[in-house]
């Protein structure tokens, strides 16, 4: 009978991604306990899973991870199902359009490039909303809830696959979206700044700003240091954050100069 | 009143004193008992007996062995010993007059 044998090397990578899952204080004590006893591979794996367990099962007992799965996790899950679904029937509309029905003599023509080059903005940004939206969501998650987040996430997971699955009644999308189904209703898709986009820029110049804002705020001090693998992990996604928020500002702002009222 | 696990704990860290912290107790723990300690079940155990008051902890100095990372430092407060010592004399009353012998 073969026995499968896996390299130290690749255990000890596990070890490192699974104390991951711990608080740092934890995790610094756990690795380095590790370390000094001497022990790696298998061994340190099921110390570090252990742990994980215990402190996942221990945070399920705390009232604290329930109610933030309830009035944050659930809600930002029907919110990003919401947002998603919107996003790719918009992008998979005009995706469809021009991809489908591309040939070569639709190629030569100026008018497929001109109105290519005039819905790419648009997707653009509805895309980055998206990207924008589910990063917030994420990283406010992760910066509110400390124990149990792991309860949050699969949480979150389940009522985004859920809702996406099933869809969402259409009063919850009202209230989630604020208005933007009556927006919708109300305005003519002809007027050159639609809903959509007026939601896209109200989020990115607002909530995705406040969402950052909040969490630089909450950010203690104590874990500002970089031994901290979570920490320049969080700094670092921010900075992809703002780096989206100001490029896609200025794309709305170019697409607002060219076809505004 | 104090279990037998948390008992082993406190009774290792009050032997330490100032070197008591999470691999120094461990090693305490399996010397005592003769028995894999789980690294798991030691800090969970360590949180209990704070939220009960019974040790303090805070995290120390890096060292080199350590691979530069720090130690959970511990140390029994005065409630601490007060339980340790309670459980101790149970377990000395409830022995009395008992002879398990070698069998």
């Amino acid at each position: 009978m073969t026995r499968w044998v896996i390299p130290r090397s690749i255990l000890n990578i596990w070890v490192a991604r699974a104390s991951r899952m711990l608080e740092p204080e934890d995790r610094e004590a756990l690795c380095g306990d590790l370390a000094e006893s001497g022990v790696s591979g298998f061994d340190a794996l099921c110390d570090v899973m252990d742990l994980v367990i215990r402190r996942q099962v221990a945070s399920l007992r705390e009232v604290r991870p329930w109610l933030l799965l309830t009035l944050l996790a659930i809600p930002l899950g029907f919110l990003l199902s919401v947002i998603s679904r919107e996003t790719a029937d918009g992008s998979a509309i005009y995706l469809w359009l021009y991809t489908d029905n591309w040939n070569l003599d639709l190629a030569r023509t100026l008018g497929y490039w001109r109105a290519l080059a005039e819905c790419l903005p648009s997707v653009y940004l509805s895309g980055s909303a998206l990207v924008c939206s589910s990063l917030a969501a994420g990283l406010l998650i992760g910066t509110i809830v400390r124990r149990g987040r792991w309860l949050s996430t699969v949480g979150l997971i389940t009522v985004l696959l859920c809702a996406g699955t099933l869809g969402v009644p259409h009063e919850l999308r009202f209230i989630l979206t604020l208005g933007r189904a009556r927006d919708y209703s109300e305005m003519p898709l002809c007027l050159p700044i639609r809903s959509t986009e007026r939601y896209i820029h109200k989020f990115l110049r607002c909530s995705f700003a406040c969402c950052l804002l909040f969490m630089e705020q909450t950010r203690h001090p104590s874990r500002a240091s970089s031994t901290h693998g979570s920490v320049s992990n969080v700094d670092r996604i921010r900075d992809i954050g703002g780096a989206l928020v100001s490029q896609s500002s200025s794309w709305w702002f170019l697409h607002l100069g060219t076809n505004g009222p | 009143m104090v279990g037998e696990f948390e008992y082993l704990i406190l009774s290792a860290a009050a032997r330490l004193g100032d070197d008591a912290y999470g691999a120094a107790i461990r090693r305490e723990v399996e010397e005592a008992t003769r028995r894999r300690c789980s690294i798991g079940a030691l800090y969970t155990t360590l949180d209990r007996l704070q939220n009960k008051g019974l040790v303090e902890t805070w995290m120390g100095e890096a060292t080199p062995q350590r691979g530069g990372r720090a130690k959970r430092m511990v140390r029994v407060t005065k409630k601490g010993a007060q339980e340790a010592s309670s459980f101790y004399r149970a377990i000395m009353r409830a022995s009395r007059s008992v002879s398990w012998g070698m069998q």
